[in-house]
Formats: structure tokens, C-alpha cells, sequence
């Protein structure tokens, strides 16, 4: 038998002692165990993430605008961006991990690769030696520059023991024009700063401003992983960009460089200080060109900013300019008395007049007016069609005391607000449209005098006393084109929203509208076209408006500009309307010209005269762009002396414009 | 005996060629997984590409351009078509052996 060891009492202590104190050891492990893994496992695993991943935000795209190229038919209807977003690359440094002997080869290089101006490259100098770890040194670098910047830096930072982080590129996205200031005034632009806390861009006016909710886009965002030995994480999409919404415009480019192109022209010739010019279709109200002379170079938006002068060329001024039309109007006071004569007929009665009355224009006294109205000559009698010919002052003025007479100011105000929409917006989709101003009977002027006093009509009739924008013009003039109905001008066929993965989304799509109002009827529009076409023929205050090959109806006007609240005598601004072919017509074209030069043409008049400074402008834009549409000439022997073409016997009015003249002789002579 | 073995043995066989296989066709998705970032972003690169050449194309069909080749002595006899001289097909018309829809361009409607 072997004897049992026996185990002293320190020894079996000892052991008791290590085993307890063992588990006390373990048992803290598990609670560690416990404490890292239950209760804070999820602020460990965001460490973790943090440290094992980065998200990358990726920038959106905002929305484009586009042109209309849908406008002449049988032609190919491609998508022509007027606008777009083209990717860049901005620079940025982390000056405080670039050693102080590496800063100037990485400046070298840079500048090597970049030409900057002396100061540009004094900044970057700065910002190299600034306290600061993160500072953007170059903006908007094209994706080339970038490619080889990043290339060379890489191997610089590994040679050179540089963290490559040092210096990394920030994708971004520039608004660029391909067709540089086309359509400058309408588009405008957007700030080069972004918005900060929503890294959105700030238009500066124009649709880019009308739109920008629209535009505005979402940046995605991707979890990359810091570690390059596991690609298979890579690019992991958070949320996918969401561009902004794009923009169809009804503006063709092509029109929209022929009148800009004759507005320049024009301009220069006349010594203007400006022009504007609106196209627009009489049937849908599409606006196919809307020009501007000086223009906007939206490239260069911060050089107009910055001067008070420049400033005013930034501005739409077809829409947010109101101004006394003057003579321009004249067919709208004729459509007004057709309103009047079918009210008559309505009730029975006789009309208020006739297109071939003839009617007393040599007297021009009209209640409340201290001077007589007066016409550019004298004229003992004419009717309609020799009124709008030689732009007669009285004889619309003695049409209007009949209206007023027989159905009251009241009655006759209406129809510019209710009628053709005068004192009233548009609604272009544009900022800041003028409403213009129409005179209330009973309603005073700031300054105390009454707005409507017995003088008032007649000053009405002739284009004074009231304030309208061109783009109220343009819409008047559509409703007569077009045989009376109404017609709304727009500068938008559709906004469409795509997806990341290219699914289009329409958000707006103009419909042809089938219930349109009928506003004037077919009998007195044909009777005021009859008339305007005298405008542009041998006699007509706007011969040189005649567009050689093709029919054409217009109305010329001159203003004296308002400027310190009275008329001048030495600045004017004049206007042509017209449309053309005068029947079936495919465009209404308003042309204004800003403060011509007072000058004399022999044979054809004074320069600050509509007829014979907007009238040409509108002449050369009007063939150009009905060549460009491929409209036949529907005045195929309507050519200049010289032209082969000419045959003044078959020309369209001929005949028309020889019995004109013939009766004005018989009744002025 | 040697039959128990010899039919574990088979087992043990199958179960490997069916894990090798496995393995491989993970192994495949795997190399596809790895070229699928790289493949984006070359395909993000060319669409990158095509939009500024797109661009580049543009700056030179500016209006303005167009309007000054157009007034080059080489060009002065390109004219724009009239609307009825341009002949429109409707889309898939133009193969059918029925001719009904070509005629001479001004008795042709034009859509």
C-alpha cells in the first residue's frame, strides 16, 4: 500500500488562492468581453467603419436647357443643349503635410502645367505656406490637366515620401455654353461659389432663377474602403446623384443668331444705344427667338455685375421694360372700334364705322386737350387703310370719340385690360415682368393729379398715356395674326426629370390648347391686316420693311423716351410689329431700337423713326428666318428694281397700293 | 469491409468534386466582382469622353459659326430647303415594295 501525500495546509491555500484568482482574471475578460462587444458594439463597429471606410460624394448634374429643333419640319430632331454641366476637377492641398523643400517643385509644376496670371500665382504661393490642412488652389481644371496633375503627384509624393493625400482632386461640375452669349439675357447663369451648406449653385437671373427648383439636383454618395487589397467593397452606392430636371425651350438657336445677329447690325449702323427683338408664333405662342443687342456674355457674368452700366445689358428688357408704344398701337385702338362696331350689330344697329369711310382728318381738337393733335402732314381726309398707311393721329383719335360716346371711358378701358390683357402679366416664364400701366378713370397719381382726365382717350389712341411691355405687344399683334384667337406667349414645351438608370420622367409638357377664346373676329382681323400690309408698300411709313419674296403686315412707331418724368425731344425709342406671310402667318416679329441717332435719310425719312430704323432690322430678320423655315415665297414677284425676279405689275398689292395712292390724290389734292 | 470503405471513399469523393466546383464558380464570380468597378469606371470615363467631344462638336456648330461658313464663297450655294420639297416617309414605309407613299416631292405629303 503507498502512503497517501499529504498536502500542507499553505500549499492547498496557495493553490485555492491562484484558482480564484485566475477566474476573478477570466471573469474580467468576459466582462470586458461584455462591455465592448453587447454595450458599445455599435459605436465600436462606426469606429471601425470610420476607420476601414470613407464616403465619397458624388456631384449631380443640374439641369440643362435645351433648344427647340423640332421647329422645321422634315428635319431631324436631335436634342441641342443650349446649356450644359462639363465635368472639372478642383485642386485642393494639405499645405501642412508638404515639406517645406517640396513646396516650390509642386508650385513649378503646377504652373508648368497651368498658365496663370502673376497674381494667381502669387496666391497659390500664399496658400502653400498657409497653417491650414485643407486649401483649394485651382478651380474648374479640365479633366486632361487633372490627369497628368495626379499622375505626377503621385510619383513625386512616392519618391519623395509625401503623404499622397497631400494634394487631392475634388470632382466637380461647371456650367458651360457651347454657343458662348446666345440667348445671354434669357438664360443667364449661375455663381462660381456654390451655396455652402446645401452645395447648390446661385443663378444670377433669367431662367437659371425662374427654374432653379426645377434645376437644383441631389449629390449620391459611394463608401469606398481605405484599404486598396479589397476592390470588391469598392464604390458601394449609398444613393445615386439625382440631377436636376431638364428644360426644353421653344427658342430655336438658329433663329435666335439671325435676329441677334441683325440686332448688332442694326445697332451699329444707327448708332443705337440698343434692341431688342421677340418672335413668336401667332398659333401656339411659342417664343421662337428672343434677342438682345448689347449682349450678355455669361462667361464673363462678374465683369457686368461689377459695373452700374454693363448691369442693364443683364436685364431682359423685352419683358421687364414697359414703354409708351406710340404708333405701334394704333391697330390695336382699330380692333378696339371693330369691338365697338360688333357690339352695335349685336343690337341691331349701325356700326361706329366703316374700313373705306371717308373721314375729316384735317382738324385734330379733341375735348380736354389745350393743342391739337396733330399728323407728320396733313391729311384732309382718309380712311382706314390710308390711316394706318400714313400713321394718321386723328383719324384713329375721332374713332375712339365715337367709342367713347356711344359706350362710355369705361367701357373702352376694359378692352385694353380685359381684351388684350394690357396692365396685366403675361406670365412669360421669366423674372421680373413689367406690368406695364393702363389709366383708371377715378384713380389718382401719386402725385395727387387723376390718372383718366378728358384728354385721356385720345392720347390712349395713339400709343400715350400708357405703359406695355414688347412681349404684350407681341401677344396683341398674335391675336390679330392668327384671325383673332387667343394666344399666350411661352418659352417652354416640356421639363423632363431623367434617372439615374434613364428612365425620362415628363414634369411639364405644353399641350396644343383646342379650347382657346375667341378674342376678335375673323372679319375685323382680315380688314386690319388689309390695312397694315399698306404699311411696308410705296407710301407706307415702313417701305423698308418690305421683305422681298414675301407678304409681310406691320405697324411702325417712334416714342420720345421718358427720362427725369418728361418726354425728350433728342432720345426716342422705335418700334416695328409685324408678321409675315400676312396670311398663314408663321411668325409675329417685334423689333425696337433704343435711342437711334438723329439723323436724315433722303427719300426714306428721319432715322429715329420706326419705319426707318426697326423697319430694316425686321425686314432682314423676317427673310432670314423665313428661308431658314422653308416657307415658300408667297410673293414671288415682289423684288427690288434690278432683280430679275421683279414684275411690278404681278407683284402682291400692287394693284392695291395704285388704288391707294390714286384715292388719297383724288381726296387730298 | 473493404466495400464499407470503398463506398465512403466515393462519398468523400463527391462531396470534394462537388466543393471544388463550388469553389470554383466562387472563384468566378469573384474575378468578375473584381473587374466590375474597374469596368465602370472605364465606362463612366468614356461616357465622360463622349459628352465632351459632344461639347467640343457643339462649339463648333455654334449658330454664329454656321452663319459665317455659310456666307464663305465655297458654301454660297447650300440654300435651305422649302417645306415641300422636303419628302417625308413615315418611319418603315419607305421598305414595302408599295410605292404609294414615294411620289414626286411636291405631290408628296409632308407630315
Amino acid at each position: 500500500m503507498s502512503k497517501k501525500k499529504h498536502i500542507d495546509f499553505s500549499d492547498r491555500f496557495r493553490l485555492v488562492s491562484l484558482s480564484f484568482f485566475n477566474f476573478f482574471l477570466f471573469c474580467l475578460l468576459i466582462i470586458q468581453f461584455y462591455k465592448l462587444q453587447i454595450i458599445e458594439g455599435e459605436k465600436w463597429t462606426k469606429e471601425g467603419q470610420i476607420q476601414h471606410h470613407h464616403v465619397v460624394i458624388e456631384p449631380f448634374m443640374r439641369g440643362r436647357f435645351f433648344s427647340n429643333t423640332s421647329i422645321k419640319k422634315g428635319h431631324l430632331e436631335i436634342d441641342q443643349p443650349l446649356v450644359m454641366d462639363v465635368p472639372k476637377f478642383h485642386v485642393y492641398i494639405d499645405p501642412e503635410n508638404i515639406p517645406l523643400k517640396d513646396k516650390d517643385p509642386v508650385q513649378k509644376k503646377i504652373f508648368s502645367l497651368l498658365y496663370l496670371p502673376k497674381e494667381k500665382k502669387e496666391k497659390v504661393n500664399k496658400d502653400f505656406h498657409r497653417k491650414c490642412r485643407s486649401r483649394k488652389i485651382i478651380s474648374w481644371l479640365d479633366k486632361d490637366l487633372a490627369d497628368e496633375l495626379r499622375a505626377w503627384w503621385m510619383n513625386y509624393a512616392l519618391e519623395n515620401k509625401i503623404p499622397k493625400n497631400a494634394m487631392f482632386f475634388i470632382k466637380d461640375y461647371k456650367r458651360s455654353y457651347p454657343f458662348k452669349s446666345l440667348l445671354g439675357q434669357v438664360l443667364h447663369t449661375v455663381r462660381e461659389e456654390k451655396e455652402s451648406n446645401e452645395d447648390q449653385n446661385c443663378p444670377t437671373g433669367g431662367l437659371e432663377l425662374y427654374f432653379n427648383e426645377l434645376l437644383k439636383g441631389k449629390a449620391g454618395s459611394k463608401l469606398m474602403m481605405h484599404s486598396p487589397r479589397h476592390p470588391l467593397d469598392a464604390g458601394k452606392v449609398i444613393s445615386y446623384p439625382e440631377n436636376g430636371a431638364d428644360v426644353y425651350l421653344t427658342i430655336n438657336h438658329y433663329l435666335q443668331a439671325i435676329a441677334e445677329e441683325e440686332l448688332e447690325k442694326g445697332v451699329k449702323e444707327l448708332k443705337a444705344k440698343g434692341a431688342w427683338a421677340i418672335m413668336m408664333d401667332p398659333y401656339t405662342g411659342e417664343i421662337l427667338a428672343l434677342a438682345q443687342y448689347p449682349f450678355f456674355d455669361v462667361t464673363n457674368y462678374s465683369k457686368y455685375f461689377n459695373d452700374p452700366e454693363k448691369m442693364e445689358h443683364t436685364r431682359v428688357k423685352a419683358v421687364m421694360d414697359a414703354f409708351e408704344p406710340a404708333s405701334i398701337f394704333k391697330p390695336i385702338t382699330l380692333a378696339i372700334c371693330y369691338k365697338a362696331n360688333e357690339e352695335r350689330e349685336r343690337k341691331g344697329l349701325s356700326p361706329i364705322f366703316t374700313r373705306d369711310e371717308k373721314i375729316a382728318t384735317d382738324k385734330g381738337f379733341f375735348p380736354g386737350r389745350p393743342f391739337p393733335l396733330k399728323d407728320g402732314r396733313k391729311h384732309n381726309f382718309l380712311n382706314m387703310d390710308l390711316a394706318i398707311q400714313k400713321s394718321s393721329n386723328i383719324y384713329v383719335a375721332k374713332l375712339v370719340n365715337r367709342v367713347i360716346n356711344e359706350f362710355g371711358v369705361e367701357w373702352y378701358k376694359n378692352q385694353f385690360h380685359e381684351v388684350f390683357g394690357f396692365g396685366k402679366k403675361t406670365n412669360i416664364e421669366l423674372p421680373s415682368e413689367a406690368l406695364g400701366s393702363v389709366p383708371t378713370p377715378g384713380k389718382k397719381h401719386p402725385n395727387g393729379k387723376l390718372e383718366w382726365s378728358l384728354a385721356t382717350p385720345y392720347s390712349l389712341a395713339i400709343g400715350h398715356n400708357i405703359l406695355v411691355n414688347s412681349m404684350q405687344m407681341v401677344r396683341a399683334f398674335g391675336i390679330i395674326a392668327n384671325r383673332g384667337m387667343e394666344v399666350n406667349p411661352t418659352l417652354i414645351k416640356k421639363i423632363v426629370k431623367r434617372s439615374y438608370d434613364g428612365l425620362d420622367k415628363i414634369i411639364y409638357e405644353k399641350k396644343n390648347n383646342d379650347n382657346k377664346k375667341r378674342i376678335l373676329s375673323i372679319r375685323s382681323c382680315d380688314e386690319l391686316i388689309h390695312a397694315m400690309k399698306f404699311t411696308t408698300k410705296l407710301g407706307g411709313t415702313a417701305r423698308l420693311g418690305d421683305i422681298m419674296g414675301y407678304t409681310e403686315a406691320g405697324k411702325s412707331g417712334t416714342s420720345e423716351k421718358i427720362i427725369d418724368g418728361k418726354y425728350s425731344r433728342d432720345h426716342y425709342l422705335s418700334s416695328f410689329v409685324g408678321f409675315a406671310p400676312a396670311n398663314n402667318p408663321r411668325f409675329v416679329l417685334m423689333v425696337v431700337i433704343d435711342d437711334p441717332v438723329k439723323d436724315y435719310i433722303p427719300g426714306y425719312g428721319k432715322t429715329y423713326h420706326g419705319g426707318v430704323s426697326a423697319a430694316p432690322i425686321f425686314r432682314e430678320i423676317g427673310r432670314r428666318s423665313l428661308q431658314y423655315l422653308g416657307v415658300a415665297p408667297d410673293d414671288p414677284f415682289g423684288y427690288p428694281y434690278g432683280d430679275a425676279r421683279r414684275n411690278p405689275k404681278k407683284a402682291d398689292w400692287a394693284n392695291e397700293v395704285q388704288d391707294i395712292i390714286n384715292l388719297y390724290k383724288k381726296w387730298n389734292q | 469491409m473493404i466495400g464499407r470503405f470503398f463506398k465512403i471513399g466515393i462519398c468523400i469523393a463527391t462531396v470534394g468534386v462537388c466543393f471544388y466546383l463550388y469553389i470554383e464558380q466562387q472563384n468566378e464570380l469573384t474575378k468578375l466582382k473584381i473587374k466590375l468597378p474597374k469596368l465602370v469606371k472605364e465606362v463612366s470615363q468614356i461616357e465622360e469622353k463622349n459628352k465632351k467631344l459632344h461639347y467640343e462638336i457643339d462649339l463648333f456648330e455654334n449658330p454664329n459659326n454656321l452663319l459665317e461658313l455659310v456666307r464663305m464663297p465655297e458654301y454660297l450655294y447650300l440654300r435651305h430647303p422649302l417645306v415641300n420639297e422636303v419628302l417625308s416617309i413615315p418611319e418603315g414605309m419607305a421598305l414595302k415594295e408599295n410605292t404609294k407613299y414615294i411620289t414626286t416631292p411636291i405631290e408628296s405629303k409632308v407630315q
